[in-house]
């Protein structure tokens, strides 16, 4: 089993086996462009910490099918090891995302989302804004307009 | 508009993962999200409106009312509307054509959650066509629409030219393809203009499909089949409801078959996969030979049969000879005996054959070769063993079937016989390593008469209910192989009256690859192996549904279902019969009064996502004087919740659509409380479900 050094942006170097790394399609294509190298693949958009969150996850998952199920994809169910993994702080989980994101490894972006969805549910608007720091944006009309756009949708 | 959510780094996402955050969460969850600011309205407005799930008349209205006010922007956003089957559409004004053009997908027949296996969905706008000539001008807006199905009021000539380079899939009757005829002329005999049509095709259906058509009581000759595949050439699924079909142009002769006729004019079609033929009463073998050599790659073949009494006596009349008799159509059915049977064993490929038989038995005894299906079923096994030149000619084409399904709703007037051969069959399959689905419908009378009577014992050796049993209540003799080749086996679907006895344990087994159980009729009883070694700890059972069903053995099936299927995701339970069981259930003596008081079902772990009881009852049997306490709990948790969720208006209040704890009580004054009595200790029956994506609770 050979391995793949990864170089995270604050040049700290991680050896991966291969087949872990290719779980990221970025990375994938990039051994199949340069082929076999030497040299550390730089990732100038992940950090340490958060590479190595990376690495640990797609470490687990290595072995798992590859699912194109759209129906799957539709829950918002995580399983066990999954929800553990994602127990970090606010801004570590959304570095996470932008880093599967960046990455191309589909099926951690869909966990964290998930995730991110689980923590939405149920918040009002106010709330979700602060857990995003978003600026209300609205003018009491626009937001009675868009009260108003949905409200068939909470029919019961 | 656009304005970017970054605002500090790191406490935020950019606008597409935030997108895809939001296509996780249900409706009632986006309304929030929606008021955020406004990229987030833009995006939660399309996740909205995309994929629409209207589940009741009111939310409909307010839609609708919502949409007259919107812009283009919004509306043209709509492009699949699911509406639930209870909601009463009005779409006489096609209100929502009008508003949303740009619709792709409308479909108000969505499949209560147990059916969903078993069938995709169908679309049905046949309210909309028939209104097509008020609003000539609204066709031009269905340039999205795939799929056309329904009859129609208006001629084939309005809408064809229009829809024929787009639709995928289509519904329509014979008359309408035969009124694409050019030719102004109307024949008598409406087959006479399919030269017409051949020679001047006015629209062919270039990206058509699927093809469900319509014959009525012509009497239509097999070459038809030409006409069809000249203007739909890249068919794959054709779906023939026809009574009677024959071989030659010129005669519908019960005798007349002139195979070499149809085969002259047969040019093989190879990208037709699914042949499905409906309502069949008078087909001319000849036609059968016609099928085999014109579609030689089938792999989905259905056969329907209807021996209807008021059709079949106008069909089969002899010529010039007033007095009909029964024994005619027997006579008939006889010859074609066994070119049916080489029709089917002569598809080489198919892996799905579908039976439905309707009439009398005489018939269907008459028509259906059960001997030779068991034979052709064992063809795998038989071909080494033996010389006979008839086997070699079955085993030549071995039986690949991957799904069967065999339905007849009037099986034997003469007590158990069991004339589809179901014995055999159900038998020769355990040997199948291939089957993976075997859905049997079958509903015999005839045991029901019999029961108490000492014919049913005399012949409970051959009847279909024992045969049942043996298969779903196999004690053990047989586990070894049937564990080994029943691998394969995923769908089993078994609706038999008057019933037949299942062990879960047993079953769940001897199949270890079984995901989806549905039983109707069934009793479910408790039966220990003395093998223990064989029991797998953990089933891979995904869906269970149980209907007019007695469980005999409550406590087996909690702990099975709370245990053992880590993989349940759907949990469907009508009319079910739940007894308390300590009767016939040895193992239990051990559980101490305390223990056997409270019985909590806790499914609070399990991920399922489609709960349904409807008509649960509680036996009462188990109760005595000591024991009368029985608090059964059942815990459902919150799972997630997609748009598609299930929704019955008798449903009360706070069920469905909350997270509160919903509890269900014999003080409950909206449920009957005979139903759940439990003596006069005050026991109930306490339902905590927070929430799931799909309860039905009636």
């Amino acid at each position: 089993m050979s391995n793949v050094r990864l170089l995270s942006s604050d040049n700290e170097e991680f050896v991966v086996q291969k087949e872990v790394a290719e779980r990221s399609v970025l990375i994938k294509n990039m051994l199949e462009d340069v082929g076999e190298t030497d040299s550390a693949i730089p990732l100038p958009n992940v950090t340490a910490k958060v590479l190595k969150k990376v690495i640990e996850w797609c470490d687990h998952h290595s072995s798992d099918p590859v699912t194109t199920d759209e129906t799957e994809r539709r829950t918002t169910d995580i399983d066990e090891w999954d929800q553990k993994f994602m127990e970090v702080d606010q801004e570590t989980l959304f570095d996470i995302i932008l880093a599967a994101n960046y990455l191309d490894i589909k099926p951690l972006l869909d966990v964290g989302c998930k995730t991110v969805a689980n923590m939405i549910k149920g918040k009002t608007a106010e709330e979700i804004r602060k857990i995003f720091n978003i600026v209300n944006d609205f003018t009491p009309e626009e937001e009675a307009q868009i009260r108003k756009e949905n409200e068939w949708a909470e029919d019961r | 508009m656009m304005h970017t959510t970054f605002t500090t780094p790191n406490t935020s996402l950019p606008l597409e993962l935030v997108e895809l955050v939001l296509s996780y969460l249900p409706p009632r969850h986006l309304i929030h999200s929606a008021l955020v600011c406004h990229s987030w309205a833009l995006l939660a407005r399309r996740q909205l409106n995309q994929d629409v799930y209207i589940h009741s008349n009111r939310q409909y209205t307010r839609w609708l009312e919502t949409l007259e006010t919107a812009c283009i922007q919004y509306r043209r956003i709509v492009r699949k509307v699911v509406v639930h089957p209870q909601v009463h559409l009005d779409l006489s004004d096609l209100q929502l054509l009008r508003l949303c053009p740009w619709i792709e997908s409308f479909d108000i027949s969505t499949k209560s959650p147990k059916d969903r296996y078993n069938s995709p969905q169908k679309l049905d706008i046949n309210d909309i066509i028939g209104r097509r000539n008020r609003y000539p001008q609204l066709l031009y807006n269905w340039r999205y629409l795939k799929r056309l199905h329904g009859y129609h009021s208006d001629p084939s000539t309005v809408w064809a030219p229009l829809l024929h380079s787009q639709l995928t899939s289509l519904v329509c009757s014979y008359d309408d393809i035969c009124m694409l005829s050019t030719t102004s002329e109307k024949s008598v005999l409406p087959y006479l203009s399919f030269s017409a049509v051949l020679s001047q095709p006015s629209c062919v259906f270039s990206g058509l499909l699927e093809l469900d058509m319509t014959f009525g009581f012509m009497d239509v000759p097999v070459t038809t089949l030409e006409m069809i595949h000249t203007i739909c050439p890249v068919l794959e699924t054709l779906k023939l409801h026809v009574q009677s079909m024959h071989g030659t142009t010129n005669s519908s002769q019960l005798t007349a078959i002139h195979a070499d006729d149809c085969l002259l004019a047969a040019s093989p079609v190879n990208n037709l996969k699914s042949l499905k033929l409906y309502d069949m009463v008078h087909f001319d073998p000849g036609c059968y030979s016609y099928l085999l050599h014109k579609y030689p790659l089938l792999n989905t073949l259905h056969l329907g049969f209807a021996f209807d009494e008021f059709y079949t006596s106008e069909l089969v009349r002899p010529t010039a000879d007033d007095e009909y008799d029964d024994s005619d159509l027997c006579a008939y059915l006889q010859k074609s005996r066994s070119d049916l049977f080489e029709l089917i064993s002569g598809y080489g490929c198919l892996t799905r054959l579908e039976i439905h038989l309707q009439g009398a038995n005489e018939y269907v005894s008459s028509l259906w070769p059960s001997e030779k299906m068991k034979e052709w079923m064992q063809g795998n096994n038989k071909r080494n063993d033996s010389g006979n030149g008839d086997l070699m000619e079955t085993a030549k084409r071995t039986c690949r079937l991957q799904h069967l399904e065999m339905t007849y709703q009037r099986q034997s007037a003469e007590h158990s016989t069991d004339i589809l051969g179901l014995d055999g069959i159900i038998n020769s399959w355990v040997g199948q390593h291939q089957l993976h689905t075997l859905l049997l419908d079958v509903y015999n009378n005839s045991v029901a008469d019999a029961l108490g009577q000492t014919q049913q014992q005399h012949n409970s050796q051959h009847s279909l209910q024992s045969t049942l049993n043996q298969f779903l209540y196999s004690d053990g003799l047989n586990v070894c192989s049937r564990a080994a080749l029943s691998r394969n086996l995923a769908t089993i679907c078994i609706k038999c009256f008057p019933g037949f006895d299942v062990s879960l344990t047993c079953l769940l087994d001897d199949l270890p690859g079984l995901k989806t159980l549905d039983l109707t009729f069934a009793n479910l009883i408790n039966r220990k192996r003395d093998r223990s070694q064989l029991s797998c700890s953990s089933y891979g059972l995904q869906q269970l549904v149980l209907e007019s069903t007695n469980v005999k053995d409550t406590d087996n099936l909690m702990d099975i279902i709370q245990n053992r299927c880590q993989q349940l995701t759907t949990l469907c339970f009508e009319n079910v019969m739940l007894d308390d069981n300590n009767g016939d259930c040895a193992g239990n003596t051990t559980m101490t009064l305390e223990e056997s008081k409270m019985r909590v079902w806790d499914l609070s772990d399990r991920g399922l996502k489609h709960v349904w009881f409807k008509y649960l009852s509680f036996g009462l049997q188990g109760l005595n004087k000591e024991n009368n306490v029985m608090v059964n709990r059942l815990k459902v948790h919150e799972t997630t919740a997609n748009r598609f969720t299930w929704y019955n208006t008798s449903m009360s209040q706070g069920t469905h659509g909350s997270s509160k704890p919903f509890c269900l009580s014999d003080h409950d004054p909206s449920y009957p409380e005979d139903q759940f009595c439990f003596g006069n200790t005050g026991a109930s029956l306490e339902l905590k479900c927070y929430f799931v994506e799909d309860l039905l609770f009636c």
